[in-house]
This record gives C-alpha cells, sequence and structure tokens, in this order.
C-alpha cells in the first residue's frame, strides 16, 4: 500500500472514532447537553436557608461564589454605553453581588431579535439565569420546550418577599402558572390600562399654519389637515412616517367592534402571531391603501426595516408627527428642538383617527403585569436564589430609586416638590442607560412610578426642552382613562397551556405578514378587497387557521383568561 | 522491496521512518487539518437533530426520535419547494453568469502588457472582494431606491426615464441587479487562480505560436484556454458542488418584501423555518439534504470530466 494512502486511511479512521466518541460522549453537566431539569436539583444550598427572616433581612452571602446571567435588552442606541458592561452593571456588582458573593453577568438581547438571540443561547447550553420577556406567548413556548424550571411560590416568598407581595397586591398570581406548572413570577406595571407612558407628537405649528388651532379630534379633520400640509408645501417628503411593519404586533384595536366577541378575541388578539385575516385588520389596512395613494407615505416605506429613518426626518422637521416612550431623556425630542428651534408641538389626541362606523378611541391596554419572568432549568438551586435575591434587593426602594435616578447632582437634581429631576443630556459615565436604566429595572416594574399619578408623570416628562409637557402628559393620562373606564381599553388573552401551533408557524406568518401588508397597502384601490380575500385564505393555509383552532379548544377548556366585564 | 524507475532497489520505509524525517511539514498541515476537524467533523454528530425533534433545553438524550418525520414533513411543504426551486435556479444563474467573467477578465488582464497599469487594475478589481455583503447591498439601494436612490435621481434630473426604474423593487428588475452585482464582486478576486494558471504556461508556446503567425486571439484559443482547462474544470465541479446553497448575508442584505418571491432561498428558509422559529430538526434536515444532493452533484460531474480524459477532482 502507498504511504500516501496508508496515511489518508488512518486520517479518515482517526476523524471517524473522534466524530464517533463525540456521539456517545454525553455533554458535561451544566452545558444544556444533558438531560431535562424541569424540577428543582436536588443540589443543597450553600447558604444558610432563608426561611427563617423572610426577605432581604435573611439574605447571608453565599459560601461559595454563585454566577448568575441576567438578560438586558440591547436597542443599539447611539451615545449610550453597552447596556451589558456599564457603570450600573458595576454598581449592581459592587451593592448587591458583591456583597452576597454573586457574579451578576448582564447578557445583552437584541430588542428586535430577541427570540433568536434566546433559541442561540438556549442550544447553547448558555439560558440565562433568569429569562423574561414581556409577552406571553414567548415564555409559554419556553416553559413548554423545558428551557425554564418549575418552581415553587411559597420557596420565592421565602427569599423575595417584597417582591411577592407585590405580585399579590397587583393581583397577578393568577398568571404564574403555564400547563398546571408554575414558571413565572410578575414584574408591575404602572397604571397598565391607559398606555400613558408612550405618547405621540404631531407639528402644532404645522397645524395652525394650515388654520387648525388644537390637534385634530377625528379621522375627518385629521386627513383634512395632512391634505392641507401637503398641498401647502410644509414639507418636501411624505408628511407621514411609516416603515415595514416587522411585529407581530396590528394595531387594530381601534378597529375592532365594541364590545368585541369573546371568541374572535381569542383567536385574533395576539401579540404573538400577526392577526392578518380579521375584519380589523381589513378596515385598517383599507384606510392605509387609501393613505399611502393620497401620498402620506413614502413610496419606499417598506425598505426601511425599523423607524431610524422616521425618526430622523423627524428630528430634520420633516414629518408631522413621531412617537415613543417618555422619560426624563428623549434624545429624539432633544434633537427636534436643536434642529428646529422655532417649532412647536402638541400631544396627538386619542381621538385623531375616530371615524363612524371604521375605527373609535379603543386602544390596547398593556397586561396587568410588566416582565414575566422565569428561570433558567440550567440553573442550580443556588443561582435560583440569588436571582431571587437580585429581584427582592432591586425591588427595594432605596435601590430602585438610585438605579432610576442615578446620583444626586451629578444625573439628577432634587426639585421643589421633593421629586428628581432627571438631567436628560448628561452624558458622563455615570449616565442611565435607554429610559432611565428601564431594561434594568424592568425586572421589578415596567416604568417609574413616584406618588402620584401627576408625580409619576412629572418623573417622565423629558426635561431639558423649550417646551414643558408635563400637563399635557397628565391630561392625555386622564383622557385615556376615561376610555379606559369605558372598558375600551383592554389586553390579549393569556392561555394557561401553550399553543403549540403558534411556535410552528409564527415565523413564517411573521414573515407573511410584512408581505402581504406592503402588498394590501400599495395596491389599487379597487384591487384591494379581492387581493385581501385571495391573501388571507393563503394566510390560513400557512398555519394560520391551526393557531386559531387551537386557542379556541383552549379557550372552550377554560385555559384562557376573558374579557374584562 | 520496491524498482524505482531507473531499475535501482528502492527500500520500503515505514510510516514512521517519513514522520520522523519529515515531522515538521507534518506538523504544518495539521493545522489545517485540525481546522477542518473542528469546523466540519465534530458538528456531524449534530446531524441527529434531523430524526429527533430537537429540543435544545431537553438536550440530545431528552428529546424525541422521530425518524423521517421531519423530511416528510419538509418535502410536503410548498415553501420549502419554493425555496429549492429558486436556490437551483439562481445558483445555476450565478453559475452562468458568474462562472466565465473572472476567466475572461484574467485574459484581459494577462493580455496587458503595461506592468504598472496591470498592477493597480487587479487591485482596483480585488477590492469589492473584502467588502460584506451587508455594505455592498446598502450601497446598492442607496444608489438604485427608486425614488430617492442616486441613479435614479440622476437619470430623471437629466430626462431619461420620468418613473423610477425598480432595480431592487421588482423581482425581475431584482434578479439582473442581484446577479450582476455579485458578479462584480467576485469577479476580480476569482481571476487570482485563473492568473497563476497562466502563468504555469509555457512560454515557449507563445513564442513558437508567434514564429508561426499567430495573432493574440488565436494564442488565447489555442495555447491559454487549453492550458487553463483543468483548473477550469476543477473549480467548475467544486461550483456545482454548491448548487443547493445559498449565501444568507447575500440574500437577507438584498433581500425586501416585494421581491420574496425570488429570495426565499434555502439560506432564507432555514433561517424562518428552523432557527428564528426554534426548530433546529427541521435547518438540519434541509442542510443535511442539500449537502447530500450537492456532494452527489460533486461526484457525477466529477466522473463526467473524468469520462472527458480530464483528471478530475476525487
Amino acid at each position: 500500500m502507498k504511504l500516501s494512502r496508508k496515511i489518508f486511511i488512518i486520517t479518515i479512521v482517526c476523524i471517524m472514532v473522534m466524530s464517533l466518541t463525540a456521539c456517545v460522549t454525553p455533554a458535561p453537566t451544566g452545558t444544556g447537553k444533558t438531560e431535562p431539569t424541569t424540577a428543582p436539583s436536588k443540589t443543597e444550598p450553600t447558604a444558610a436557608p432563608a426561611a427563617e427572616v423572610p426577605g432581604i433581612e435573611g439574605f447571608k452571602p453565599f459560601d461559595k461564589r454563585v454566577h448568575i446571567t441576567v438578560p438586558v435588552y440591547d436597542r443599539s442606541k447611539e451615545g449610550y454605553p453597552p447596556v451589558d458592561d456599564n457603570y450600573w452593571t458595576k454598581w449592581i456588582q459592587t451593592e448587591f453581588g458583591d456583597k452576597y458573593n454573586i457574579d451578576v453577568e448582564y447578557v445583552a438581547i437584541p430588542r428586535n431579535d430577541v427570540m433568536t438571540k434566546y433559541s442561540m443561547l438556549i442550544a447553547a447550553g448558555d439560558t440565562p439565569t433568569i429569562m423574561m420577556e414581556y409577552d406571553y406567548p414567548k415564555v409559554a413556548q419556553w416553559a413548554n420546550d423545558g428551557a425554564m424550571r418549575v418552581i415553587s411560590l411559597d420557596e420565592f416568598k421565602k427569599v423575595a418577599k417584597d417582591y411577592y407581595d407585590a405580585m399579590v397586591t397587583n393581583n397577578q398570581l393568577g398568571y404564574t402558572d403555564i400547563n398546571g406548572k408554575t414558571y413565572f413570577v410578575l414584574s408591575e406595571r404602572p397604571y397598565y390600562n391607559t398606555t400613558f407612558t408612550f405618547v405621540t407628537f404631531v407639528r402644532m405649528d404645522w397645524l395652525k399654519k394650515v388654520g387648525y388651532n388644537q390637534v385634530p379630534q377625528s379621522y375627518a379633520e385629521y386627513t383634512d389637515a395632512i391634505d392641507k400640509i401637503i398641498a401647502a408645501g410644509l414639507t418636501d417628503i411624505p408628511p407621514i412616517g411609516k416603515n415595514l411593519p416587522t411585529a407581530a404586533y396590528i394595531p387594530n384595536f381601534g378597529y375592532r367592534d365594541f364590545p368585541v366577541n369573546e371568541e374572535e378575541w381569542i383567536m385574533h388578539s395576539s401579540l404573538g402571531t400577526p392577526c392578518f385575516p380579521w375584519e380589523p385588520t381589513r378596515r385598517m389596512l383599507k384606510r392605509e391603501n387609501a393613505e399611502y395613494h393620497k401620498g402620506y407615505y413614502s413610496k419606499e416605506y417598506d425598505l426601511e426595516a425599523d423607524d431610524s429613518q422616521i425618526k430622523a426626518n423627524f428630528i430634520n422637521g420633516k414629518l408631522f408627527s413621531y412617537g415613543g416612550y417618555m422619560s426624563a431623556n428623549v434624545d429624539w425630542l432633544t434633537a427636534f428642538y436643536e434642529m428646529n428651534p422655532d417649532a412647536e408641538l402638541a400631544i396627538a389626541s386619542i381621538y385623531q383617527g375616530v371615524e363612524p362606523g371604521v375605527c373609535d378611541a379603543q386602544f390596547r391596554a398593556d397586561n396587568p403585569f410588566g416582565m414575566i419572568v422565569g428561570f433558567s432549568s440550567l440553573a442550580t438551586d443556588d443561582q435560583l436564589k440569588a436571582a431571587w435575591m437580585l429581584m427582592e434587593w432591586m425591588i427595594q426602594e432605596e435601590n430602585l430609586f438610585v438605579l432610576e435616578n442615578g446620583i444626586e447632582g451629578v444625573t439628577y437634581t432634587i426639585g421643589a416638590d421633593g421629586l428628581p429631576i432627571v438631567d436628560g443630556n448628561y452624558r458622563g459615565p455615570e449616565m442611565l442607560n435607554h429610559n432611565m436604566n428601564i431594561d434594568m429595572t424592568c425586572l421589578v416594574h415596567a416604568s417609574k412610578k413616584v406618588g402620584t399619578i401627576e408625580q409619576t408623570i412629572a418623573a417622565i416628562t423629558p426635561q431639558g426642552i423649550p417646551q414643558d409637557f408635563t400637563q399635557a402628559l397628565i391630561n392625555n393620562y386622564y383622557e385615556l382613562k376615561k376610555i379606559a373606564d369605558k372598558g375600551m381599553a383592554y389586553s390579549d388573552p393569556v392561555f394557561a397551556v401553550a399553543i403549540e401551533s403558534e411556535s410552528e408557524y409564527t415565523a413564517t406568518l411573521l414573515s407573511l405578514w410584512k408581505e402581504y401588508s406592503v402588498q394590501l397597502v400599495k395596491c389599487p384601490p379597487e384591487q384591494f378587497d379581492a387581493l385581501y380575500k385571495e391573501l388571507s385564505q393563503k394566510y390560513l393555509d400557512a398555519g394560520y387557521q391551526k393557531i386559531m383552532d387551537e386557542r379556541l379548544a383552549a379557550y372552550k377548556a377554560g385555559n384562557t383568561t376573558k374579557l374584562p366585564k | 522491496m520496491a524498482t524505482g524507475k531507473a531499475g535501482r532497489t528502492v527500500r520500503k520505509r515505514g510510516i514512521l521512518y517519513y514522520l520522523k524525517r519529515d515531522w515538521r511539514l507534518y506538523l504544518l498541515v495539521m493545522v489545517p487539518i485540525a481546522c477542518v476537524i473542528i469546523f466540519k467533523y465534530a458538528a456531524y454528530p449534530g446531524l441527529r437533530m434531523a430524526f429527533m425533534d430537537y429540543k435544545p433545553a431537553k438536550g440530545y438524550s431528552g428529546s424525541e426520535w422521530v425518524g423521517f418525520e421531519t423530511f416528510r414533513k419538509i418535502f410536503t411543504d410548498a415553501d420549502f419547494i419554493r425555496a429549492i426551486k429558486n436556490s437551483i435556479v439562481f445558483n445555476l444563474l450565478d453559475l452562468i453568469v458568474g462562472f466565465p467573467a473572472p476567466i475572461i477578465l484574467a485574459l484581459l488582464l494577462n493580455e496587458l502588457r503595461y506592468p504598472r497599469f496591470k498592477k493597480v487594475s487587479q487591485t482596483i478589481l480585488y477590492l469589492p472582494h473584502f467588502l460584506s455583503w451587508v455594505i455592498v447591498a446598502s450601497v446598492a439601494y442607496t444608489l438604485l431606491k427608486p425614488e430617492t436612490g442616486l441613479v435614479n435621481v440622476w437619470l430623471m434630473n437629466i430626462g431619461v426615464i420620468d418613473k423610477g426604474i425598480p432595480f431592487l423593487t421588482d423581482k425581475l428588475y431584482w434578479a439582473v441587479s442581484y446577479l450582476l452585482i455579485a458578479v462584480w464582486q467576485n469577479m476580480g478576486w476569482g481571476t487570482i487562480i485563473y492568473l497563476a494558471a497562466m502563468t504555469s504556461i509555457n512560454v515557449e508556446l507563445y513564442e513558437s505560436a508567434h514564429l508561426d503567425g499567430a495573432n493574440r486571439l488565436q494564442n488565447i484559443w489555442y495555447i491559454t484556454l487549453p492550458g487553463i482547462k483543468s483548473t477550469t474544470i476543477t473549480l467548475l465541479i467544486m461550483n456545482l458542488g454548491r448548487i443547493m446553497g445559498s449565501n444568507f448575508e447575500r440574500l437577507e442584505s438584498f433581500g425586501n418584501v416585494q421581491v420574496k418571491e425570488f429570495q426565499y432561498q434555502l439560506a432564507i428558509y432555514i433561517y424562518e423555518k428552523g432557527l428564528a422559529a426554534g426548530n433546529f430538526s427541521r435547518a438540519t434536515a434541509v442542510g443535511l439534504f442539500s449537502s447530500l444532493v450537492g456532494l452527489i452533484l460533486v461526484i457525477l460531474s466529477d466522473r463526467f470530466a473524468k469520462s472527458l480524459g480530464e483528471e478530475g477532482l476525487i
């Protein structure tokens, strides 16, 4: 046998042996490739049991260093420090981690691709100790796939007493289970039924130029104003910002019949899968089609997958409106006034879209909870306890205050009313990350809360800009509350069982929704109805029918929440 | 004992003798071999996923074996059929449009007589290869958007067109742009191998042809092209192996919802229905299937090349 052939054969044999060895060798413990862990592991905690004194008073340092990983959204915001390594991650390590012998490592999760990042982490055996999301279908999928461990609320309240008490106060205990097992604890969402923290601003100076002394109060007024703005040439681009829809949520609440049929609500109302074949969505798209053909949107809007271009256009004074979450440091508002010092903004009215028979002032209330927090199936008892300790530590008022306001005299000052005024323009090392560190403090609540609603709004009113919106934001809140009190603000159903077909088809359906919505917005108006019918059928066949059937079955079996009466 | 060509008796040596003598060379070659083993073969155990209902959190031992169920689902999925059809069509078009381009360019560069101009030209032609698809696509969109793209704006300003050409937003225009941009990006880099092959052609052949009165075109046709034939066939076989593959970065960067019908190729299918949906079994099954088809194509084209009297690849 020739030498080269010998070497070749030896090499191949080596490779095969190595491959087969890898096939049969079990992965080491803790890499994620071991047996599923759906029940708490049996390892003994190394710290003294916390049962004697519940809550933070009973915390003792672990004997051995415990390492936990905590997800934090990465919104890729310019001018902000890295979300997983900044002054505040270090502060938590110093103030909490070092005190209790815990390493707290933050893991960046791209905000626009949460599920893919989590899938990769789970597949690599790097599941974060804490797994959290705002959307129930996502956490339900993780629990159902075995990525989360079952927990005991009794044990939880021994460690995180204040956190547990807040859950009781907020009436959240009904949302902790899926498939009959307890997986989740929930953070608070203050004033969840009013969505007052998200606000759309409009160009009041433009409205005044076209004869309006107040923001439009109906769809007729709104379209009249926009038509006049286009005719007056107040901007050289289409005045309404629109981009490719990339989220599964379709904002069709206003287009729903009220009161909404509960079975339809169960089958369609979701943040998990776009509810394309549903009459409210058809109405919404038909309106968008009309607006597109009137020149409200850019002809190339579908080439923009995020709103960065829209934001830039608004800042440059070319768009009529733009919206976002309020906080003391709203960068795009600051930039807007720098670019347009003479401009005047106003808060858009909730009634701006109202058109009898088409759209009314309903809106999506948030869930009665913020983050739905679960824990990795790979977490040891010590890691689980350390994660609970972090949550309990963070919910303490003094810790939360520092995380949300920073350092007195550096990132905030105390106002005449005794409340902190955050300096939104501070850019030193101690600067707060997006929305006053909300992506860290979301572990305990979804937005900053200070005393009364008026004080809370004052604390999240943008600072450092020429206009003071405090009163306008308070008025906006009470307007929203009026609608919510009529029952016209409600959220999506929550399922106590995992909807299997949703995890199977949702990625495909999201992709189809992007494609179909653009086709329908851009098609000639006379072809809209026929095209909608054709695409709806395709969408149903692509898996949506199965999701609807499964959701309805869960509803009939009593495994869902009901519409508020 | 073996007998050498000159009739001299050559003593057969053991493998250890050669390892000891050339250990430095073997050590050097171990680096690429280790890379191949780690990045190619070490992933083989993961192919099990294609036959399991694999749940990452449950691991291999906790996931259920499902036999060929994943493959059955894939082959009955209309999206898969669409993806595979698009992949084959676009890879063939890539091959038809893109494969001859570096050969032609190499022939042209080879004929250049002014060395400095040749070097500068080569460098300029190589540069696009070092740009990622994300950058190339971003520049392409900036230039070619129907309303605000610089090319369309310029054409409209000089009165050539009234309405922007949908270079990247109409599926047929998109297909042409998609293919030609790839040619632009890759052809310069692709010339390297052909130019290297051309340098190995015996110069005396050209001198003889010159004495016989051959012109440049005849030199190319009768000497240069036959001289690089085996290199061309080797590269063609390797490219045929990729006929089922698709470049996710390229597709995703150039994609938009208006061209989804053509953009939907295997890489997109694997990402959308596999990775993004957390369905690793499906992603693995599609990957395995396309690799097997690629392997079969390589073997068949290799046999075909050998039947034509070429050396082949395997």
